[in-house]
């Protein structure tokens, strides 16, 4: 099995870091970039798929791992994560625990699923019954309690010494997303049309929370990490979920004030730092906006998605944007054969690498249906048409 | 068309439930029958929004907003269309599969449908697949819905159309399934009789299935 690291002149001419900022750079490296993210029953048969000793695994509640630097130096891939912490008094949580209540007031429930895996779905949204007022009322999480960045600075230092990987560090708030995680989805997009003045004021506190918790965050770890990921899903399977027109008017202010403060912190600290913003489904009509507000990176480009076309969104904004993801998880990788696997790849490659601008990985956390053969064919696949010069 | 009736298409059309309401009530008030002001201004009205939705000019928010206004229309009419006997277009039964908490695409479609004209009997979410066949055991429906958001529960839409089959109740009904990775082929594959991609098509493929 191919390792693809440093010492082998012959696979690597960058370091895995350089690999990933030349590429969102819009240069063309040596290599595609590799990501890879799992949800806790995949990563656990590869794991033992790689013949690596069994870990102690610690998921979230969207069952998402990550992985230790002996699966991301085995797996080859060229990047690894970092998460903040969460403030004091944040309830612990524990995989398997029926339900949970997060910093948020989220609480979530474990759903079983027929075959014995699980996933934890939001129950009552807390704030399906609130006005305005009692907006200043609800126990929001304090963007500057030391729990965000307690240890971070140290795990940050001790990861940039242990690994040449990008590191990507997930922000821990979204605003659009928060805000119907909150309401309640049905409602949330109710108020946007017959509430705005509830759903401007709710993103107006998630904004202020988000730039906070940022600046502290950034503050103390933005030298360390190559790019700020924000997750605020805005798509669905056959269109934005919103009008681009309320998207501008409503989303886009929120969005632009926080990702101009990451960009200010990063000028402080970390020139080269990037912005990567997550948002499953079809956002053809918005990707001008979100250019506009001052994203760097485009993640999943969810494929197969009418108006997600990936040669036009590579051919009409692929000179300002760079993208992560692009890999099919609703059908090719869980139930593909490992050569539709690498077709799907070659694919991939060539409609968004060209001129660097392109990380591949799966569009979303692997989930328990994904054979560990498949990932490995997605390994392969990368470096055997991701070297630069492309072929075509 | 009535005038009042042409407000209420519109009342819908924007989303204005208190309109809406207001103009049934005068609709009613003018003598017209509450079968012509489902049909005529209910309706007509949800029929333009899925094609509004189908073409890019509606989204979910202005979809949802048009459906709340139907519905609270539709709650001024429902007793008198049941005392002039009036009946359903359908009747069909919904449920997200089990595992699966994800129940906004759902909403719409029995939305829709209801706007459509049908009687809707929404079962919620994880649903197991004996609650779907006891609800078609219980209600005869013309037509069961099901929707799944995740690869890893759309198995269970196959499970549901094995319970269906194996009280023998499979041919008594029509099942449809939608959700973020369900396709025609995988439909076509577990033997539903249909899949739609979003709400509005859901309506036109229950029509063309009765």
């Amino acid at each position: 099995m191919a390792c693809f690291c440093r010492k082998n002149p012959v696979m690597a001419e960058f370091t895995h870091r350089e690999r990933v900022l030349l590429t969102l750079e819009h240069q063309e490296p040596d290599f595609v970039p590799f990501d890879c993210t799992f949800t806790v029953a995949p990563y656990q048969a590869l794991v033992k798929y790689l013949g690596l000793p069994p870990e102690p695994l610690n998921p979230n509640m969207w069952l998402e791992v990550r992985p230790s630097l002996a699966v991301v130096e085995t797996l080859g891939l060229d990047t690894c994560y970092l998460d903040a912490g969460s403030p004091k008094g944040t309830p612990e949580f524990t995989f398997g625990m029926d339900q949970y209540t997060d910093v948020w007031g989220l609480n979530f429930r474990k759903i079983m699923q027929s075959d014995g895996n699980f996933y934890y779905e939001l129950h009552t949204p807390p704030l399906a019954n609130a006005t305005i007022d009692d907006l200043d009322d609800y126990p929001w999480p304090d963007p500057k309690d030391d729990g965000w960045t307690e240890g971070l600075t140290e795990r940050a230092s001790l990861l940039r010494k242990r690994t040449d990987r990008a590191i990507f560090l997930e922000l821990p708030v979204g605003i659009f997303e928060h805000a119907y995680l909150l309401r309640g989805m049905q409602k949330f997009l109710i108020d946007l049309v017959a509430n705005p003045d509830f759903a401007v004021a709710l993103m107006d506190r998630l904004c202020d929370i988000a730039v906070g918790v940022a600046r502290t965050v950034l503050g103390s770890v933005g030298q360390y990490i190559d790019v700020l990921k924000h997750l605020d899903d805005t798509g669905s399977q056959h269109a934005p979920m919103i009008s681009p027109q309320m998207f501008q008017q409503m989303v886009c202010p929120r969005f632009k004030r926080l990702f101009q403060t990451v960009k200010e912190e990063f000028s402080h600290c970390n020139p080269r730092g990037k912005i990567m913003t997550h948002t499953d489904g079809v956002v053809y009509p918005l990707i001008e906006d979100y250019i506009n507000v001052g994203i760097d990176v485009l993640n999943p480009v969810q494929p197969n998605l009418e108006g997600m076309d990936h040669k036009r969104i590579k051919r009409e904004f692929g000179d300002r944007l760079a993208f992560h993801g692009g890999v099919d998880i609703q059908h090719t990788m869980p139930f593909g054969t490992t050569e539709e696997v690498a077709a799907e790849v070659h694919q991939r490659i060539n409609d968004l690498a060209p001129g660097g601008g392109y990380i591949l990985a799966p569009a979303h956390n692997l989930q328990h249906d994904v054979p560990p053969a498949n990932v490995i064919a997605l390994r392969d696949a990368t470096r055997e048409f991701g070297r630069y010069p492309l072929k075509n | 068309m009535n005038a009042t009736l042409k407000e209420i298409f519109e009342a819908v059309l924007a989303g204005n439930k208190n309109e809406t309401e207001d103009k049934v009530k005068k609709a009613l008030d003018e003598n017209v029958g509450p079968e012509e002001i489902l049909k005529g201004g209910l309706i007509d009205a949800m029929s333009e929004v899925g094609e509004r939705f189908e073409r890019g000019d509606y989204y979910v928010p202005e979809m949802l907003v048009a459906a709340r206004s139907m519905q609270a229309g539709l709650a001024l009419l429902k007793p008198l269309l049941m005392e002039a006997n009036v009946k359903p277009a359908g009747r069909v039964v919904f449920g997200t599969v089990k595992g699966d908490l994800h129940d906004i695409g759902k909403n719409l479609v029995a939305m829709m449908l209801e706007g459509a004209g049908y009687e809707i009997i929404d079962l919620g979410a994880d649903v197991s697949p004996a609650q779907f066949a006891e609800a078609v055991r219980e209600h005869s429906p013309d037509i069961v819905g099901m929707s799944a958001l995740l690869t890893t529960t759309m198995p269970e839409m196959k499970n549901v159309i094995e319970a269906l089959e194996d009280i023998r109740i499979r041919d008594r009904v029509k099942v449809i399934i939608g959700g973020a990775p369900v396709t025609q082929e995988y439909a076509t594959k577990i033997g539903a009789d249909g899949f739609a991609p979003d709400a509005s098509r859901a309506v036109t493929l229950v029509r063309q299935l009765q």
